[in-house]
């Protein structure tokens, strides 16, 4: 009598071979890494991109934000805004002085934003201080959600670099939740690189590796 | 009387050989899970070593500045104790604003940090950067080509200093890689076998890891630094 090898039920059926297992496992590896290297540059600035969701302003808002560092590309953008009409006023945090600020051998970096505004034809009460020492982008969150309570109406725009506008806006949006829908986020330009070629510049690599490991940081808190 | 045979065994039970292989393997799991948790300092510690280039430290009559948090004592310390002469510091070529005196520049800032410490402003020099991503190891390699007779130490954080040899070696000429050994400054905060005590540590650890990965992965593709454009702060279309 004939018999059906394959319909003899699940305990007679051929066990895989471990060897067949792990050939697969590794023809897996082999495949995967040869489509990262072959498509690497794609998915780098895949991932630069992704990091970006700064949008276009199509209407004037109330406030301008500029979160703190690299005042000389976030500020200039927060200027920008002013000159062409997108918001009537511009709020700075007080960013933690560092040692060497305290010591007098920098300027705080209020001061800084200040002086570049002003040399941008900023006017001096468009410019408004946002109380309470910042020293993280939350803090700085925290900071916007105490002026929007005094402010509840207001619609503000966050300036910040591209590549750190997607962590600005999970923790804005987990620190004031009740006035994230009156944020916009908009992106300043980095010096030097951008999601299109970060990964062939020491500062981009520096820039974005830290942003990458600081995003995973903050989206387990 | 006739007897009823026993029912044959369910196709679905996993038979007892399969079930004490998974608990064999199961035990095998939380052994290892076990081992890994006693052990957890000495294997952290040992993810890390690799990211330390050890470098038994040289004379040098020059001291070079990348990173550390406390490298600016450390460099100055060996002046006061005559161990070195001379202080390099890296200044970024002057944006418009500090080309227009609205901002102040660089190198001021840093020299009169070092002046605090007791270091005369006469031992401080400047080198300067062709832009902002012209690494230190470039703007030194130009440096030692005019200096043929200067040792260097270059001082930079612990965790980074694989990545710090690995670029001195590929930007400087074999003759000079000699001349230039590597200071370690371990950082207030944290160091190699504590790093995961601390969020500073651990963002150490990860971009100093993912930095290795990727400046080795990268080869030579290197783009031109960009500078920004007025048009690219704009929102109008």
């Amino acid at each position: 009598m004939q018999t059906d090898r394959f319909h003899d039920g699940p305990l007679n059926r051929p066990q895989p071979s471990r060897l067949w297992v792990l050939g697969l496992g590794c023809a897996l590896l082999v495949t995967l890494a040869v489509v990262t290297l072959t498509w690497r540059e794609s998915l780098l600035a895949a991932a630069g991109r992704w990091m970006n969701v700064g949008e276009r302003l199509d209407h004037s808002v109330d406030y301008t934000f500029v979160l703190g560092g690299n005042p000389k590309t976030r500020v200039v953008m927060a200027a920008a805004l002013y000159r062409e009409g997108f918001t009537r006023r511009i709020l700075l945090p007080e960013v933690e002085v560092p040692p060497e600020a305290a010591q007098g051998l920098a300027l705080p970096e209020r001061e800084v934003a200040r002086r570049i505004l002003l040399a941008s034809d900023v006017p001096l009460e468009a410019i408004v201080d946002v109380d309470g020492e910042v020293t993280s982008t939350r803090d700085e969150a925290r900071a916007l959600g105490r002026f929007l309570d005094q402010h509840p109406e207001a619609e503000v725009a966050v300036v910040t670099n591209d590549y750190h506008t997607r962590r600005a806006r999970m923790l804005f949006e987990r620190q004031v939740p009740g006035h994230s829908r009156r944020l916009h986020f908009v992106a300043a330009p980095t010096r030097g690189f951008g999601p299109d070629n970060w990964w062939k510049l020491n500062n981009g690599v520096n820039t974005y590796v830290t942003e990458f490991a600081k995003l995973c940081r903050d989206a387990f808190r | 009387m006739s007897t009823v045979p026993p029912p044959p065994p369910s196709s679905n039970a996993p038979r007892p050989a399969v079930k004490s292989r998974w608990r064999r393997r199961l035990v095998l799991v939380a052994v290892g899970l076990l081992l890994a948790f006693v052990f957890r300092a000495s294997i952290l510690t040992g993810l890390a070593r690799p990211l330390v280039y050890p470098e038994a430290e040289r004379p040098a009559d020059t001291i070079v500045i990348v990173g550390g948090d406390n490298a600016a004592e450390r460099a100055a310390r060996s002046i006061l104790e005559k161990e070195a002469a001379r202080i390099l510091v890296a200044t970024n070529p002057p944006t418009e604003w500090e080309a227009k005196g609205i901002l102040p520049d660089e190198y001021s800032p840093m020299q009169a940090g070092l002046e605090s410490l007791g270091v005369s402003a006469g031992v401080v020099e400047e080198i300067r950067l062709h832009n902002v991503d012209d690494t230190l190891t470039d703007a030194l390699a130009r440096w030692l080509d005019r200096h043929p007779e200067a040792r260097c130490l270059v001082l930079c954080e612990e965790m980074r200093s694989r990545e710090v040899r690995w670029r001195l070696d590929r930007t400087l000429a074999p003759a000079d890689r000699d001349r230039v050994c590597l200071g370690l400054v371990v950082d207030r905060k944290f160091c190699r076998s504590n790093w995961w005590k601390s969020e500073e540590g651990i963002s150490a650890f990860v971009t100093g890891w993912m930095s290795l990965i990727l400046q080795a992965t990268r080869g030579d593709a290197i783009d031109e630094w960009r500078e920004c454009k007025p048009t690219d702060f704009t929102m109008a279309r």
